[in-house]
């Protein structure tokens, strides 16, 4: 179990649980990023920038450095580094 | 007593919910006005039949557990709490076919409120485009609401709509879950509609290839690079026709009141107070549609949720996020749609900070007193024999005013704005074509907002600076040409005696009555600063700068006209900002607020600049 931060681009992993601010965990959520969720780094902004996660139905980005720790376990590395 | 059933419209955000407001009420349509709220919704009619419905537009919701100003009012409204917007009758719910889950969510929410319900989905074509399917019909029989399916960027499906609302069956929504279930159990609930009602087309690939480019560490940050230059081009170079149309309209109208009123005092009031001070707002019109037109559009496309991603680590470094972005870039040209575009960002005290930050961005207001000073006192020479000198100071003049304002914004989040930060966390919608009927509608009403919201503070402060400058009149009997007794009134109104009394306030930066009184004129625009100085200084005609220029050149010293410099990057003389600062924030708090630290800053610095050389 990681963090989805510590992911390398390209990776497939399932949610296995949102914590951090209240407010913030359950915005995630809202967006559809809930335990159990498969989803895969899609890219990370150089400099420690925002990341972007893929899910089945939507992309969202992410400043993964605020209070929002999103564990996850790795399912497998598509080996398809997004360009 | 209500004369007409008010419907809701409530949806996730980017589920088309504007666009589908803007084709049901098109141009019968305006802001609501409710005391005290400061996220004011959009209120439109609905007709059909000669019957009509009150649509209120809310800001999108993912649930009804608000993180934001624009969320907290559509759950308090929805609950009943809001303490000056009554209770809806019904409730139209917008939901995205290609993109269900949270609508569902949103619903399995909404339903519980106990307020009648029609559903409408968006984005059925892209789904059956893409080889799926939906079943509106199945929908229906599942949440126990009438279900439409329309087109909104394409008009199709909205008579259904419209409708539906006039004489539709409003039924309550099946209650499908316990209000304390968790978001988790309602995904599972949305899931489980979604298996039985909707076949998934093939994957939008589309918008994953772009990203690819557009997201690119390099390429992503060159085309970002290239859509800002077209941007904050277009505003200038599109404007700028316009804005001579607008001019010459003005002039026009002077030139006409100049030959048709006889009584002095009755035309000076009309040319000066009413026509020239109202036109001097009006001509900043094309800037600020040019600039909401292009935030649209790419709000619209898909755009701007990308651009905020990609500067979003560069605006963590003065405590904002990448949505703060947009207003500060729009406020170069004015902070006026800047500040409107604020809107944007979600988290309240993001967008009070970025508010701040704006009336420090160089808008086009200040150009024309830089060109003047500048001209005067930056001599033409060059550095290193390549770069002229007077750029480079131009140059440093916007370096400086940005930087200010981020670091305003910086020390705003990190005292008044502290904590309950709303981590940047933004959803991607696919990209699309914008509808430009939608676009054109959000335009016009954008428009009337500014014009009644300027205009009229505008008119009743132009009508006071002409009562200052004008009054009382001055004997010019024996003035020898028409800028010279524009001197002699200057020299001898109340104006000139409020420059000669404050005066002592910005003697240790180095301004005499005369700069002072530019200064006090600039007030109801930057640009008057010009004018002023021209019919101070009645030269020649005041519009002609080259001979000013001279005229300042021997009478301000290079300390001097670097204070005045100083003063115009920080000081907020802008008084239609600090009315649409008003009305952005809702209270006159917040631009007295801004007055006062930007005054501060444009003291200090041009006394500091005023010492130094």
């Amino acid at each position: 179990m990681t963090l989805i931060q510590n992911l390398p681009a390209g990776t497939a992993c399932t949610i296995i649980s949102i914590e951090g601010d209240g407010a913030v965990a359950r915005r995630a959520r809202e967006l559809g990023l809930v335990a159990g969720t498969v989803c895969t780094v899609i890219r990370k902004a150089p400099f420690g920038g925002p990341i972007e996660i893929a899910t089945a139905v939507s992309r969202i980005g992410i400043r993964p450095s605020d209070g929002l720790l999103i564990s996850v376990e790795v399912l497998h590395s598509t080996g398809q580094v997004a360009a | 007593m209500k004369s007409q059933r008010t419907v809701a419209v409530v949806g996730t955000p980017n589920v088309g919910k504007s666009t589908l407001f803007n084709e049901l009420t098109g141009l019968q349509q305006h802001v609501g006005n409710f005391p005290g709220v400061t996220v004011e919704p959009l209120i439109g009619t609905v007709t059909f039949d000669r019957e009509s419905v009150e649509l209120i537009d809310l800001p999108g919701i993912y649930g009804l557990e608000p993180s934001s100003e624009d969320e907290q009012l559509s759950c308090d409204v929805l609950q009943g709490t809001h303490r000056s917007i009554a209770k809806p009758d019904a409730v139209l719910l917008v939901m995205n076919a290609r993109n269900p889950e949270k609508c569902l969510v949103l619903y399995s929410q909404i339903a519980a409120l106990g307020l009648p319900m029609i559903v409408v989905v968006t984005m059925v074509d892209s789904v059956k485009a893409a080889g799926g399917a939906f079943d509106d019909i199945g929908l229906f029989h599942l949440l126990g609401v009438d279900v439409h399916a329309v087109v909104g960027t394409k008009g199709l499906g909205v008579g259904d709509v419209k409708h539906a609302l006039v004489h539709g069956s409003w039924k309550l929504p099946n209650i499908v879950i316990d209000t304390d279930a968790t978001i988790e159990q309602r995904f599972e609930w949305a899931h489980s509609v979604i298996s039985k009602v909707v076949v998934r087309g093939s994957e939008d690939t589309r918008s994953a290839m772009i990203d690819r480019v557009l997201l690119h560490p390099v390429w992503g940050t060159i085309a970002f690079l290239v859509v800002m230059a077209v941007f904050f081009q277009s505003i200038f170079t599109w404007a700028e026709p316009i804005m001579g149309l607008i001019d010459s309209g003005v002039r026009l109208l002077q030139s006409a009141v100049a030959s048709n009123v006889s009584s002095p005092i009755l035309r000076s009031f009309l040319m000066k107070g009413l026509i020239g001070g109202v036109g001097s707002v009006i001509v900043f019109l094309p800037q600020i549609l040019i600039l909401n037109v292009l935030v649209t559009l790419l709000e619209e496309c898909g755009y701007l949720a990308r651009a905020a991603f990609l500067v979003d680590r560069a605006m963590g470094l003065f405590g904002l996020q990448g949505r703060s972005f947009i207003p500060l870039l729009g406020s170069f040209a004015c902070a006026i749609p800047g500040i409107m575009s604020a809107r944007i960002i979600p988290s309240y005290r993001d967008r009070m900070a970025t508010i701040m930050a704006t009336p420090l961005m160089t808008c086009s207001a200040r150009l024309p007193v830089y060109t003047l000073l500048i001209g005067a006192v930056i001599p033409a020479s060059t550095l290193f024999g390549f770069i002229s000198l007077q750029a480079a100071v131009m140059a440093s003049l916007y370096v400086l005013g940005a930087l200010s304002g981020l670091v305003i914004a910086l020390v705003l989040k990190r005292t008044m704005f502290r904590g309950g930060v709303i981590p940047f966390l933004i959803e991607f919608p696919p990209y699309r074509l914008p509808s430009w009927k939608s676009v054109g509608i959000t335009m016009i009403g954008r428009t009337k907002d500014f014009l009644k919201t300027a205009g009229t503070v505008i008119l009743v402060f132009s009508i006071g600076l002409w009562i200052l400058t004008e009054l009382p009149r001055a004997d010019v009997s024996h003035a020898s040409t028409r800028v010279n007794a524009e001197r002699i009134q200057i020299e001898q109104s109340f104006a000139a005696d409020l420059g000669r009394t404050i005066q002592p306030l910005f003697a240790p930066l180095g301004f005499d009555w005369r700069i002072t009184l530019g200064v006090l004129s600039s007030y109801a625009a930057r640009e008057t600063f010009i004018s002023a100085m021209g019919q101070i200084y009645a030269t020649d005609v005041s519009e002609s700068d080259m001979p000013l220029r001279n005229v300042l050149q021997k009478e301000f010293p290079l300390n001097v006209g670097l204070s005045v410099l100083a003063f115009y990057v920080y000081a907020l003389q802008c008084v239609s900002t600090m009315a649409i600062m008003k009305r952005e924030t809702g209270s006159w708090k917040w631009p007295a607020f801004s007055f006062v630290i930007t005054f501060v800053l444009a003291y200090s610095a041009s006394y500091i600049v005023f010492r130094l050389f």
